[in-house]
């Protein structure tokens, strides 16, 4: 990106910008969803639009997300590019029918001829003492099931990327956004919820891992938070002399084995962190790919690092308890190494 | 039961209720792409207490959209009846609560089903909002092939054979109208014929190639 002009953003302008962009090109994209006008969204991801477009194309809708969420779907068959908003990605329960039962399936059950060109992008994540219907993460409850895409950037140059090609991506995006890594004033700033970010429109594509630090000792698999942890935990690792290779998954569905699996060619030990449920989920994908078609690069067993399926507690050293933190993969990955 | 046609704007689907709100995004790119189109929702009694269509009727008379659900009130949500399954007498009453229209046909009749639905459709088109229209209808065979109906009476259903809407109207046509009932027959032999011919077209059909499953996941 060579004499591009970037400018430090926080993840929800980010994303707000690629949003923008995107309404000021297509006219038939617009957004909807639960306080998305006027406020901005909850966590910042419509910032600015409603001032710019109006309440035509940013739509301020009632509680009712089945309603809601059915309707950017028959828009969506009529020829519009809705973006609509599930607060909180917890909120899945009152019209996951609408979600995978139609959105994600009505492309395939009428043979392609229906194409729902749909982001439904959410909010995720945990670590503010929001207990447990507010702090889930639940990728594993969205890429189980066929038929959309799921995405997760972890910075603000994927969000604004993945985000444009969410939205110019004719299939069903499931646009995970974590909480933290807004970089809203009200939480507490992480320094990687704020990144460089050029003006202009450009793509990140959908379905790629990216390559975060190369190391030769140890891959490391995080995602959103989990990755900014396991940097941080590498940072460590360096002073041990041990070099993580970092891997940010950025998608669950399309998933980039090859970036895993030519990784674990070159390190031999694999980690993967999450901050969903450890069970029936996204560690385990990858640990059961590394076992299909890595078994003879592995020269230790892979380990998982999640959420120890319970609820997430609201109690800060609770909570604190059964998240993955830096530390943890640290000493993980020390184990790891010498085993 | 997953049937899409979108040359004709037509679809359906297996959940209950679920087809309301898709209707109503329809209806909600009518009005952002200035069609005068109408969207329409078929249901039945059984679906008007699922929460899609509370939701979608409220939204629908909020934003002033051109919907409209048709509930064909057969009495029976598979062994349950209505007054088992519904709080009021009748759906059209609940058009109340979204501040809307609601019209109640009675006893499956034709012309009543026209005249109402076209002055649902007017109103829609000039942007007077929403409607429910209720049918009373009713359900000759078992929900499924081989229900073996333990829920109802034999009886009834001979009775409701009696008062058949189509014989009702062939008649009325022909008493009040002078319609000849050559006419009449030939425009149901035309209908027979387009059913046999698509029964034929599905069954002389060859299956699909099994790695089939497969394609259209995604759309490229």
């Amino acid at each position: 990106m060579q004499g591009t002009k970037t400018r430090l953003l926080t993840g929800n302008k980010a994303m707000a910008e690629a949003i923008k962009l995107e309404m000021e090109r297509d006219p038939n994209v617009f957004v909807m969803g639960e306080d998305v006008g006027v406020y901005g969204g909850i966590f910042g991801s419509t910032e600015g639009l409603f001032q710019q477009f109006g309440s035509d194309r940013v739509i301020d809708t009632p509680i009712s997300e089945t309603a809601f969420i059915g309707a950017a779907i028959g828009a969506a068959a009529e020829g519009m590019r809705p973006i609509v908003e599930l607060m909180f990605v917890d909120f899945f329960g009152v019209c996951m029918d609408q979600i995978y039962n139609h959105m994600a399936k009505i492309p395939y059950m009428s043979g392609g001829r229906v194409k729902l060109p749909i982001v439904l992008m959410t909010a995720v994540g945990g670590g503010y003492s929001d207990a447990a219907q507010h702090s889930q993460t639940l990728y594993a409850t969205f890429a189980h099931l066929p038929g959309m895409k799921v995405v997760a950037p972890s910075t603000p140059y994927d969000l604004k990327g993945m985000m444009i090609s969410a939205i110019r991506d004719d299939n069903p995006v499931v646009f995970m956004f974590h909480k933290t890594l807004q970089g809203l004033g009200w939480m507490d700033q992480l320094d990687a919820s704020v990144g460089h970010v050029p003006e202009e429109a450009y793509t990140v594509p959908l379905g790629k891992a990216n390559v975060v630090r190369e190391g030769k000792d140890i891959t490391i698999v995080g995602i959103q938070m989990t990755t900014h942890h396991a940097l941080e935990a590498a940072k460590k690792l360096e002073q041990e002399g041990i070099e993580a290779e970092v891997i940010d998954l950025r998608s669950l569905v399309p998933l980039d084995r090859e970036t895993i699996l030519q990784s674990i060619k070159k390190t031999h030990r694999l980690l993967v962190v999450d901050e969903d449920y450890l069970s029936y989920g996204m560690t385990a994908e990858i640990a059961a790919i590394a076992a299909e078609e890595g078994l003879y690069d592995l020269e230790a067993p892979v380990k998982r690092l999640a959420v120890p399926d319970v609820p997430i507690p609201f109690s800060r050293p609770l909570e604190q308890f059964v998240l993955p933190n830096a530390e943890k993969i640290y000493q993980e990955a020390i184990k790891l190494v010498n085993e | 039961m997953h049937l899409f046609d979108p040359d004709v704007k037509f679809s359906c689907g297996g959940i209950v209720g679920a087809g309301i709100p898709h209707a109503l995004g329809a209806a909600l790119a009518a009005k952002k792409k200035g069609k005068d189109w109408v969207a329409v929702s078929f249901i039945g009694e059984g679906a008007a207490n699922q929460g899609a269509f509370h939701e979608s009727l409220n939204m629908a008379a909020l934003w002033n959209l051109p919907l409209i659900v048709v509930i064909e009130n057969n009495q029976y949500g598979i062994s349950v009846p209505k007054t088992a399954s519904t709080s009021v007498a009748s759906n059209d009453v609940r058009a109340a609560a979204y501040g809307i229209k609601g019209y109640y046909v009675k006893d499956n009749d034709p012309i009543s089903m026209y005249e109402v639905s076209k002055e649902a459709v007017e109103r829609a088109r000039r942007g007077e909002g929403p409607s429910i229209i209720e049918i009373e209808t009713y359900r000759y065979l078992g929900h499924f092939q081989g229900d073996p109906e333990l829920y109802r009476d034999k009886n009834e259903v001979s009775l409701l054979r009696d008062k058949d809407p189509i014989v009702r109207l062939r008649n009325l046509l022909i008493s009040e109208q002078n319609i000849a009932e050559n006419d009449l027959d030939i425009i149901e032999n035309k209908a027979k014929q387009e059913v046999d011919a698509a029964y034929q077209f599905a069954r002389s059909s060859n299956y699909p190639n099994p790695e089939d499953a497969l394609k259209d996941l995604y759309v490229s």
